[in-house]
């Protein structure tokens, strides 16, 4: 049985564009095309981590994210957000949110999952 | 106080069995030798009554050998002696015809003998080396002793055994006397020669039963002596022990009183010096003299009924295992536990036992462990007021310890009472002073006067001044002297009366100086009782000041009323004109309110122009990256063939998709970033990092290209560590070493930082290129500038340069500038602040 990872990205190629990833490095990938819909995959799958789209319709991944962690669930599932970096704030915001860490767009198929990893691995216990 | 030993208890007791042995020598000797001469005793007189039957049987036979034997009428028991037979006057008969035979001198000592023997057991034996009868015979004891008396011995007496009875054996040699010749010449006896013995053999049993007896009763009074003698010895030596014993107790004591007085002394000595001091100091000595390892010294207040913890010897605090916070200073009675009986009881308690009580506690969990305890409260006027606590001594604890430490707590109570009051005192005093030297500083005259008499008490410096009097002569004045409105001691005791009743009052009136200058005065008057007197103060203030400042305001005040109706006449034409000046005005508001309205337009549009080139950005910077994210993507997918094996064809028009994607995507960010500063809206950030890691980094994504051009690349270390923006150091870095490499193409670059005053940073990227014309090099900031515009040789956004000029500005908080010679290369010089402030 494969780890799981769930990715919540409403663009269809760029989920594509992770998901080779990760199922390179051996991830089973479960998908999600909205917020609302990504928070409940997170609480029903418990997917090893999640990597969340700050851009969603209907709620952001900011909003997501919250709602993900006010969920109570009983493993602190990391949460890796992916960004382009705009504006001033956005940093803070997303981490303030809950999430462990950040990709910057464009990802870069060859070391999104190693980077992924260094920020799992940073989490403390 | 433990328990005396006494180190001279073991030579008592040595000397003791010394003396006892000693006593029992002395007891069993004189026993022995009184034995023994019990013995020699009776063996003397036994041998005396020997030599006084011998010689009372000597004398006997003597007579009878003198009268030349005896007539004895013939018996039973007296058979004529046949060895007599030869005399011829043997036998005889009386004229009555009774027969008479001799009796030779040895046959009526026989005779009597064997009487004697018979009657009282001594017995007698004549014998002879030469007997005449054979019953004569000696026996064994006798020959020898005969042998004896023929060697020359004079007599012979032995103990000995005959037929196993014990007797005294006695004889002496017969010698042979002109007597005897008359019957025994025949055996050729000469007078003096040794004719044979008479042994006396005297019964020893009576004597020894004497003896026995003797024996027993010296033995018994032995004993009995000995017995009083022993316990004699051995009660007087308890009593030496027990007065030893007290000896050494007394000197304990006697200590132990002088080490609780000299403490006393130490303490009471200690009168100065803070208070803490002198209770840790009586808390120290109290635990030292009852050998005790743990001391408290609390306050307890009965209002409130709590005990408010204040201090712990030393070994208390270093073993406690709670932090000071934890430790609450104040606690409630009824929270403490057994260790506050002293304080409900009123009475010093004793706990020799603590970890058995039930009812323990108030010893939070933490607190060391407490096995005896000794508290005593200190009382006041049958209240506790504190409590002095000692704990775990090795030995229980005494009366002797209550005592002691009854005196320390008390002596210590009535030092810190005495302090405080002293500090009260001390406080009294400095008040008194300050109020005594504010009184004299005060700029107002001071007055204290009695309310009856109307004289003056007291006076402060300026009283005097103001008056013109010296202190002396002003004390023995009254105020009628000094005030011509009180003109009489009535009119004086009226006020004090009107005072008594509405205690302040303040009354103008005069003051009359020394010259008789009269002066107007405020006075501030007030009754005042202290120790059980009336007295009238008053602060006289001088203010002839104010009554001439009170007039000239009056003066102004009528100027000024003058001037007032000057100008209301001139003001009256004015206001004419202002009317028509109004007028004119509310023509132009009219017109300024429409240039208001057009800059509020103006201002929405502008702030909405703001809020769409945010938008913009914002958007831009997702929509435009969105697309790239999969261009570039799926271009390194299938580049490094996760979708399926490439030809080289396939490979090399994927890579040229790559590289053209990245370069579309490197102009996105050049231009958002420009936006972004343009817009003012460039986010910054601030780290600390390392400069050397940084250039590191830089030059790595070049090195590639840098290879392949055939440069070098020289960046030494500078151990620089920087706080300012890292990323956007880099890019600036990245992008002048870029074009370093792209216009060079021989030689090498440099990348060298160093410090410079003022806490800057200059960054040095040196290039062996081609250069910059000096004309160029005034546009070369300047954006969209490519200074070889038509030369697609090196490719370029023509944005670089101006971007990282404006990051640096904006961003960094410094420059870049240029230095360069056509041919011989440039020099880009990033300055930064080391540590920027924002």
């Amino acid at each position: 049985m494969n780890p799981r990872a769930l990715v919540i990205e409403d663009n269809p190629d760029n989920l594509r564009l992770i998901a080779y990833a990760l199922n390179r490095s051996g991830y089973e990938v479960l998908s999600a095309a909205s917020g609302e819909q990504g928070v409940e995959l997170a609480i029903r799958e418990r997917p090893s981590f999640i990597v969340m789209d700050i851009m969603l319709p209907g709620i952001d991944g900011i909003e997501a994210t919250r709602r993900i962690r006010g969920a109570g669930l009983n493993y602190p599932v990391p949460i890796i957000a992916m960004t382009s970096y705009a504006l001033r704030g956005d940093r803070e915001r997303i981490m303030a949110a809950g999430c462990n860490g950040y990709l910057e767009k464009p990802i870069n198929p060859l070391q999104v999952v190693a980077e992924i990893m260094e920020i799992v691995r940073a989490i403390p216990d | 106080m433990p328990a005396p030993t006494i180190s001279s208890a073991i030579p008592i007791r040595r000397a003791l069995a010394l003396v006892l042995t000693f006593w029992t020598l002395l007891i069993a000797g004189s026993l022995f030798w009184n034995l023994w001469a019990e013995q020699r005793a009776m063996l003397h007189q036994v041998a005396i009554e020997a030599e006084a039957n011998f010689e009372k049987d000597v004398a006997f036979r003597r007579w009878a050998a003198q009268q030349g034997g005896v007539y004895v009428p013939v018996s039973s028991q007296v058979k004529p002696n046949p060895y007599l037979a030869k005399l011829p006057e043997r036998d005889l008969t009386t004229s009555s015809g009774r027969r008479l035979t001799l009796v030779n001198p040895a046959y009526m000592t026989r005779q009597v003998y064997e009487l004697a023997a018979r009657q009282y057991g001594i017995r007698g034996h004549i014998t002879s080396s030469k007997p005449i009868r054979p019953e004569n015979r000696p026996d064994r004891w006798e020959s020898q002793a005969l042998a004896a008396f023929s060697r020359g011995e004079k007599s012979c007496s032995t103990l000995s055994r005959i037929d196993g009875q014990p007797f005294f054996r006695f004889m002496r040699p017969f010698k042979v006397e002109q007597d005897c010749l008359g019957c025994h010449d025949s055996q050729g006896y000469r007078v003096g020669d040794v004719a044979g013995g008479v042994s006396i053999s005297i019964p020893m049993a009576p004597y020894y039963a004497v003896r026995r007896a003797q024996f027993l009763t010296m033995g018994a009074w032995h004993f009995l002596i000995y017995l009083t003698g022993c316990g004699l010895l051995l009660w007087a030596g308890a009593i030496i022990r027990r007065r030893l014993l007290d000896n050494e107790h007394a000197r304990r004591g006697l200590d132990l009183d002088r080490q609780r007085f000299e403490a006393l002394f130490a303490i009471a000595r200690r009168r100065g010096g803070p208070e803490r001091e002198l209770i840790d100091f009586a808390l120290a000595e109290s635990v030292r003299l009852s050998s005790s390892e743990l001391g408290y010294f609390h306050f307890y207040h009965p209002d409130s009924q709590e005990i408010e913890l204040y201090a712990w010897n030393a070994a208390a605090r270093r073993d406690c295992g709670l932090t000071p916070a934890e430790i609450k200073t104040r606690y409630p009675l009824a929270e403490t536990g057994v260790w506050t009986d002293c304080i409900r009881g009123l009475t010093p308690v004793i706990h020799n036992d603590l970890q058995t009580l039930p009812a323990r506690q108030g010893c939070p969990a933490g607190h060391v462990a407490v096995f005896r305890h000794l508290g005593i409260p200190i009382l006041e006027q049958g209240q506790a007021r504190a409590v002095l606590g000692v704990a775990n001594k090795p030995g229980p604890y005494t009366e002797d310890d209550i005592l002691q430490l009854n005196l320390f707590a008390a002596t210590l109570w009535e030092l810190l009472k005495a302090r405080r009051v002293e500090e009260e005192l001390q406080g009294e005093r400095q008040r008194l002073a300050l109020f005594r030297e504010l009184m004299e500083q005060s700029n107002d005259a001071v007055f204290i006067a009695d309310p009856e008499t109307g004289r003056i008490l007291d006076v402060n410096l300026q009283a005097c001044r103001s008056l013109g009097y010296d202190r002396e002569t002003l004390l023995g004045l009254t105020v009628m002297d000094v005030d011509p409105q009180v003109t009489e001691v009535a009119v004086w005791q009226q006020r004090s009366q009107a005072l008594r009743d509405k205690p302040n009052a303040i009354v103008v009136s005069e003051h009359r100086r020394r010259d008789g200058e009269l002066f107007p005065v405020e006075i501030y008057a007030s009754y005042l009782t202290h120790g059980g007197r009336g007295y009238v103060l008053g602060t006289v203030r001088d203010i002839s000041d104010r009554r001439r400042a009170a007039e000239e305001l009056k003066r102004y005040q009528t100027d000024l009323e003058g001037m007032v109706a000057e100008r209301t006449a001139a003001l009256n034409d004015k206001t004419l004109a202002l009317e028509r000046s109004q007028e004119a005005l509310l023509y132009l508001l009219e017109d300024v309110n429409d240039s208001q309205r057009d800059l509020q337009a103006a201002n929405q549009r502008l702030t909405e122009l703001d809020r769409l080139k945010s938008m913009f950005i914002a958007s831009m910077s997702h929509e435009l990256r969105t697309p790239l994210n999969s261009i570039i993507g799926f271009s390194t997918i299938l580049l490094n063939e996760w979708s399926g094996p490439l030809n080289p064809e396939q490979k090399t028009n994927q890579a040229i998709v790559l590289k053209n994607g990245q370069h579309l995507l490197a102009l996105i960010n050049d231009v958002i970033d420009l936006s972004k500063v343009e817009a003012g809206m460039i986010e910054s950030s601030r780290e600390e990092f390392d400069l050397d890691g940084l250039i590191k980094e830089a030059a790595d994504g070049l090195r590639a290209e840098i290879g392949r051009k055939g440069l070098t690349l020289d960046a030494p270390d500078c151990r620089i560590t920087l706080v300012n923006d890292r990323r956007r150091l880099l890019q600036c870095l990245i992008n002048l070493l870029g074009n370093a490499v792209k216009f060079t193409d021989r030689g090498g670059i440099t990348v060298q930082a160093s410090l410079l005053a003022g806490e800057r940073v200059a960054i040095v990227v040196r290039d062996t290129g081609i250069g910059i014309r000096e004309e160029d090099q005034a546009r070369l900031f300047a954006p969209f500038t490519r200074l070889d515009s038509n030369n697609s040789k090196y490719p370029g956004t023509g944005l670089g340069l101006y971007l990282s000029r404006k990051l640096a500005l904006e961003v960094l908080g410094g420059e870049i500038t240029v230095r360069s010679l056509p041919g011989e290369g440039s020099v880009f010089t990033i300055t930064i602040p080391q540590r920027r402030r924002t």
